[in-house]
C-alpha cells in the first residue's frame, strides 16, 4: 500500500476532455446532413465513439488484469477496475444511443442483430465484474479474483461472439432489414466522426485517470483505517461500517 | 426535419447528461475520499 | 497424475454424498425448475401449438438459469475453514476443481433429466434423435457445471454469492444455450448439428483449461 498519497487535485484531464468535446460537438453540428437519414446521422457522432470506447475499455481491463496477475502490482488492478467501470458506462450509453437512433430510423427500439446482442451481453459480463468487486472486500483477494474473471471474460467473449454471429446467420431477421450503416459521402462527415472518436478517447483517458486516483485514495483510506482500528479490533464486534463505501464501485 | 432534430437533441441530452452525471459521481466520490483521508491523517 | 485423479474422485464423492444427505438439488433446485416450466403457460397462455413451438427453448433457458443454482450450492459450502482444510490436507487445487466440477455436472445431468421429463409432458416436445440428445444433455451439463464451479470459486464465499454466481454465469453460458437450442432445432429439421456439438466441446475444453490454470491462484487467496 502506498504510504504517501498525493492529495493534489489535478485538473488537466478535465480541461483536455472539455476542449476535445467542444471541437467534436462543433464538427458534428456543422457537418452536412445525410442523404438518406437526414439529421439523424448526427447521432452517429456520439454513438460510434461510445461503442468504440466500450471495446477499448474492456481491452484495457484485460491488459490490467494480465498485468496484475503477472506483477501483483495494485496499480494494474486499479487500472482494470477503473477501465471496467468507465467501459460499462460507455457500453450502456452506446446501447441506449443505438436504441434512440434505431427508433426513428427502423421504427423499433431493438433489433436482434448480432452486434447489438453481443454488446448487450458484454454489458452484463462487465456489470458482473463490477458486482464481484463490490462483493469482495479484501483488496488482494479482490484484485486476484477480478483479474481472473477479467481474463475468463475475454477468453469466453470471442466464443460468445462466434456463436451469436452464427445463430444470426441461420435466422435472418424476417422483416427489419438493418443497413450496414449510412454511406459516408462527405469528407466533413469523416472528419467529424474521427474527431468524435479522438475526443471521447481523451474523455475516456481523463475518466480513467481520475477514477484510478479515486481508487488509490480509497485504498489508502482503507489501509489507514485498518491501522487505526487495530487497537480496538478485539474489543467488540461492531456493525459493518459502510461510511467510506467499501464497495464504492471500485 | 424538426422531428429528426428532436431525436438528435434527445440523444445528445442523454449522452451529455449522463456524462455529466458520471463525471459528477467521480468528482463527488473523489472529494469525499480526500476529505476522509485528511480526517484520518 | 493418478494421484490427482484419485483426489478429484474423492472430492466429487464427498460432494455427492453431501447432496445425498441434504438433497438440496433433488428437493429444492429441481422442483424450482419444474415450477418455472409450470409458470410459463400461465403467463403466456396455454395454446398447445405455441407451447409446442417454444417448449424446447424454454426448457434450455430454465436449465441455464436454474441449473446455475446447482453450482451455487458448491459456493455456499466453500467457506474459509473448508478451503483451509483442503489446503492442509494437501489436496491439489486442480483435483478440488475437477472433483467439484464432476459433482456439479453429474447433478446437472439429473436436473436436466427430471426437468426434461416435465418439459416433454407439459409442452408436448418431440424427442427426435435420442442419441444426439444424450450428447447435448451431457455437453450442457459439463459446460455449465464447469462454468458454475469456476464462477463460484471466483466469487468469495458468503454474502451475495447466491445472486452473483448466476449473474457471472448467465452471459458467459450463451454459447451453451445456443448450441443446445440450435442442436434441437437442427434435429427437428434434419440439419447437421455437428458444428454446434463441436462448439459446445470447445466451450467445455476452454472453460476446463481456465479452471485448471486458475485453481491454484484461487485457492491461495481467500
Amino acid at each position: 500500500m502506498t504510504a504517501q498519497v498525493e492529495i493534489r487535485d489535478r485538473r488537466w484531464p478535465w480541461y483536455a476532455a472539455v476542449s476535445a468535446i467542444v471541437v467534436a460537438l462543433t464538427l458534428s453540428m456543422i457537418s452536412p446532413a445525410d442523404a438518406v437519414q437526414g439529421d439523424l446521422i448526427r447521432i452517429m457522432y456520439i454513438h460510434v465513439p461510445a461503442a468504440w470506447l466500450a471495446y477499448l475499455a474492456f481491452t484495457v481491463t484485460l491488459a490490467g488484469s494480465i498485468g496484475y496477475l503477472a506483477t501483483k502490482r495494485m496499480v494494474f488492478d486499479r487500472l482494470a477496475a477503473s477501465s471496467a467501470e468507465v467501459g460499462v458506462y460507455f457500453t450502456g450509453l452506446a446501447i441506449l444511443l443505438g436504441m434512440i437512433w434505431g427508433k426513428p430510423t427502423w421504427g423499433v427500439w431493438w433489433t436482434w442483430d448480432a452486434r447489438l446482442t453481443l454488446t448487450a451481453i458484454m454489458f452484463f459480463v462487465y456489470v458482473g465484474y463490477l458486482a464481484l468487486r463490490r462483493a469482495t472486500l479484501d483488496p488482494d483477494a479482490r484484485a486476484k479474483r477480478s483479474a481472473i474473471l477479467g481474463v475468463l471474460a475475454i477468453v469466453q467473449i470471442p466464443i460468445v461472439h462466434f456463436s451469436v454471429v452464427w445463430w444470426r446467420t441461420l435466422h435472418q431477421p424476417p422483416s427489419i432489414i438493418r443497413p450496414d450503416g449510412p454511406a459516408i459521402q462527405d469528407p466533413l462527415m469523416v472528419v467529424a466522426l474521427v474527431a468524435g472518436v479522438v475526443a471521447f478517447t481523451v474523455v475516456y483517458a481523463a475518466l480513467v485517470t481520475k477514477r484510478m486516483e479515486l481508487a488509490r485514495i480509497e485504498d489508502a483510506v482503507v489501509a489507514r483505517e485498518a491501522t487505526l482500528e487495530r487497537p480496538v479490533a478485539g474489543e467488540a464486534v461492531v456493525a459493518p461500517d459502510l461510511s467510506p463505501e467499501p464497495g464504492g464501485a471500485r | 426535419m424538426s422531428g429528426q432534430w428532436a431525436w438528435v437533441t434527445f440523444a445528445s441530452l442523454v449522452f451529455y447528461g449522463s456524462l455529466a452525471l458520471f463525471v459528477g459521481s467521480i468528482v463527488w466520490r473523489l472529494r469525499r475520499a480526500r476529505a476522509r483521508l485528511e480526517e484520518l491523517s | 497424475m493418478s494421484g490427482i485423479r484419485r483426489q478429484a474422485l474423492a472430492v466429487a464423492r464427498r460432494d455427492l454424498a453431501r447432496e445425498r444427505r441434504r438433497g438440496e438439488v433433488l428437493w429444492v433446485t429441481i422442483p424450482f425448475g419444474v415450477i418455472a416450466l409450470l409458470l410459463v403457460p400461465l403467463a403466456i397462455g396455454t395454446d398447445q401449438a405455441t407451447l409446442h413451438r417454444v417448449g424446447p427453448g424454454l426448457y434450455w433457458v430454465v436449465v441455464l438459469l436454474f441449473g446455475v443454482l446447482v453450482g451455487v450450492r458448491g459456493a455456499a459450502d466453500e467457506t474459509g475453514p473448508q478451503r483451509d482444510a483442503a489446503a492442509l490436507l494437501g489436496l491439489d487445487p486442480v483435483a478440488v476443481f475437477a472433483g467439484r466440477t464432476i459433482a456439479t455436472s453429474s447433478l446437472l445431468v439429473l436436473f436436466e433429466i427430471v426437468v426434461g421429463v416435465a418439459a416433454v409432458a407439459f409442452y408436448d416436445i418431440d424427442l427426435i434423435g435420442v442419441g444426439w440428445l444424450v450428447v447435448v444433455v451431457l455437453l450442457v451439463a459439463a459446460g455449465l457445471g464447469t462454468l458454475a464451479t469456476l464462477a463460484s470459486s471466483i466469487v468469495a464465499a458468503g454474502a451475495g454469492a447466491a445472486a452473483l454466481v448466476p449473474l457471472l454465469v448467465a452471459p458467459l453460458a450463451i454459447p451453451l444455450l445456443l448450441g443446445a437450442t440450435q442442436s434441437l432445432d437442427g434435429l427437428r429439421q434434419g440439419r447437421s448439428i455437428l458444428s454446434w456439438i463441436l462448439l459446445m466441446i470447445v466451450v467445455v475444453l476452454v472453460l476446463g483449461i481456465v479452471g485448471v490454470v486458475s485453481s491454484g491462484p484461487l485457492q491461495e487467496s481467500r
